[in-house]
């Protein structure tokens, strides 16, 4: 592992995106837009349902934040695949690693920026956050581990199994986050599928969350079962990845999709 | 030490009727400093065998060795790959490519070096455009170019000439022989025949996953085609006489010989001239590799 290559693959692609700033838009306009018009539903709300619209604000602050982390990590590995320069990079002694590391360290600068952003509308649309900054951030913090191992194995999938699987991109999130339950408990899923919020990187999160906005206590356990849940995810996205780069070589997949 | 060594390499792909069988044992060394062409048809595993040797692909069972050592990327740092079509990101500029490579492979004086790399191949005047606004020919030199960076000692070149236009396709080829002559080990691979013949020191003939044959690109051609025909158009009609002596087949004043090296047709021009006649034209019909290609893939057939 050298810092020297992660740090090359960080610079070119924060290059590319100064020579591309419609991307911006991706990073900027979609998560602020969205913040704005739950902060405004929450203000709206606070007249007849006075926390209804704060759950919607944070949790969603949440999501968003997620959505952020996992798809810009995605996005950065797929540009490099639409371009076909992915066989470049490799071929120049950068790792599969050193080139990851690269992709989320890229990614963690932009989703800070516009988290710390989204952080600021929350709060002015009234959201307790500074108020219980240390849990906000560690809820963060297990959005971002979350989130981050879904880009990892999606990321991962797409190596193995082709560019047809950059669907998964734009879809995993949003089925993650439904079986999470981020608006309503989990007991409101079907039972059937119940279990499977128990499994999920979010569950916790998105409980606290829903506590932050009712003004409730978080309790530790349930920041440290969030943070178990997602940093789980995040510790075995890393072997998955691995297996994922192993398999494409052997199967010619890596030498097709880097082309 | 050799720049690159095939030992035994098998590689088959999964395929929706069945295994792709892209290399049987595919097995050759290059030696320092020679252009080594490897030739043959689509679909022949002249990509499989470079992107064996990238690490792209991991061969089924053989070995690959670059300098004696396993593609690690220590080893990787001190090759180059030049492909076809060739491509980097549509937003960036030669600049911005040439600075990302040369950290990427270590290059200490980098503006320096690019400098010098964006002089080589003429690209200077291109260095601010953006790459998707490059013509072909021009993206190729930009491709050479991220190539010159790590001066590399092995440079793998995967049908570099691919849809360019003859005259941009000429260009390259003198550029791969100047560097050969700075020391650069290279391999070629094509379907072009003239490019093999023009370029490289030894060819490897390679059909359905196979190496047919290795060997100078002479040696080989004289292999499967030992005699060649000269054709000469003397002063006057031969006799009968000299006909029979030389084995010439006659036709008003022009004579054909078959012949098997340059000594025969150093003796051949030598005893017609000691016979008194007088030699107005030359035509030597050497296959070329075309015809050896025909050849070889009709018989595998
Ligand atoms: N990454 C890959 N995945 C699946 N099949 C492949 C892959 N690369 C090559 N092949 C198959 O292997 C054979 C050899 O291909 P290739 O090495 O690309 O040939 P060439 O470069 O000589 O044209 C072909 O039948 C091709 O379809
Ligand atoms: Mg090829």
């Amino acid at each position: 592992m050298r810092a020297r290559n992660i740090l090359a693959v960080m610079w070119n692609d924060l290059k590319i995106l100064r020579r591309n700033q419609y991307r911006l838009i991706d990073i900027l306009y979609f998560p602020i837009i969205t913040a704005l018009i739950w902060g405004l539903y929450a203000t709206y709300t606070k007249t007849f349902a006075l926390e209804a619209g704060l759950v919607v604000l944070i949790s969603n602050l949440y999501w968003s934040y997620s959505l952020l982390c996992q798809q810009q990590s995605n996005y950065l590995v797929m540009e490099d695949l639409w371009s076909n320069s992915l066989r470049q990079v490799l071929v120049a002694g950068i790792t599969e690693f050193e080139y990851l590391i690269a992709k989320l360290a890229t990614t963690t600068i932009g989703a800070t920026a516009v988290g710390t952003a989204l952080l600021l509308i929350a709060q002015h649309f009234g959201a307790p956050l500074f108020a219980n900054l240390h849990v906000t951030l560690l809820l963060a913090l297990a959005a971002f581990l979350g989130s981050m191992a879904l880009g990892i194995i999606v990321t991962g999938i797409v190596i193995a199994a082709g560019k047809e699987y950059q669907f998964l991109a734009w879809s995993t999130l949003e089925l993650f986050v439904f079986f999470s339950a981020p608006f309503y408990p989990a007991d409101l899923l079907p039972s059937f599928i119940r279990w499977i919020s128990d499994v999920m990187p979010f569950t916790s999160l998105f409980e606290g969350a829903r506590l932050l906005a009712t003004g409730g206590s978080v309790p530790p356990a349930l920041i440290g079962a969030a943070l178990i849940a997602s940093g789980a995810y995040f510790i075995l996205a890393w072997p998955f990845y691995a297996w994922c780069f192993k398999r494409a070589r052997r199967s010619g997949q890596l030498a097709r999709i880097a082309t | 030490m050799n720049p690159l060594i095939l030992s035994h390499v098998k590689k088959t792909f999964p395929g929706k009727t069945g295994p792709i069988v892209a290399l049987r044992d595919a097995d050759f060394a290059i030696e320092e400093g020679e252009i080594f062409g490897l030739l043959g048809p689509n679909g022949a595993g002249k990509t499989t065998i470079i992107n064996i040797a990238l690490n792209l692909l991991k061969p089924d069972s053989g070995e690959v060795r670059i300098f004696g050592e396993k593609p690690s990327p220590n080893v990787l740092r001190q090759i180059n790959l030049i492909a076809g079509g060739s491509s980097f990101h549509w937003a960036q500029t030669p600049k911005d490519i040439l600075t990302f490579f040369s950290k990427a492979y270590h290059i200490p004086d980098r503006d320096k070096k690019i400098a010098e790399v964006l002089q080589k191949t003429r690209t200077e005047h291109l260095q601010d455009r953006k790459f998707s606004w490059l013509s072909t020919g021009e993206r190729l030199r930009v491709a050479f170019a991220k190539a010159l960076l790590n001066s590399p000692k092995l440079l793998l070149m995967d049908e570099p000439t691919l849809g360019l236009d003859p005259d941009v396709a000429r260009q390259i080829r003198k550029e791969v022989l100047d560097l050969k002559k700075s020391g650069t080990t290279i391999l070629l691979t094509t379907h072009y025949m003239h490019e093999v013949e023009q370029l490289c020191d030894r060819i490897g003939f390679i059909y359905r996953g196979q190496i047919i044959d290795i060997g100078r690109v002479k040696e080989v051609k004289l292999k499967h085609f030992g005699t060649y025909d000269a054709i000469l158009t003397l002063n006057k009609k031969p006799s009968a006489r000299l006909a029979k002596d030389l084995a010439l087949t006659v036709k008003e004043n022009k004579a054909k010989a078959t012949l098997e090296s340059e000594d025969a047709l150093a003796n051949l021009l030598a005893a017609v001239h000691t016979a008194g006649y007088k030699i107005i034209d030359i035509h030597l019909k050497k296959p070329s590799l075309e015809d050896y290609f025909i050849k070889i893939t009709g018989e595998q057939q």
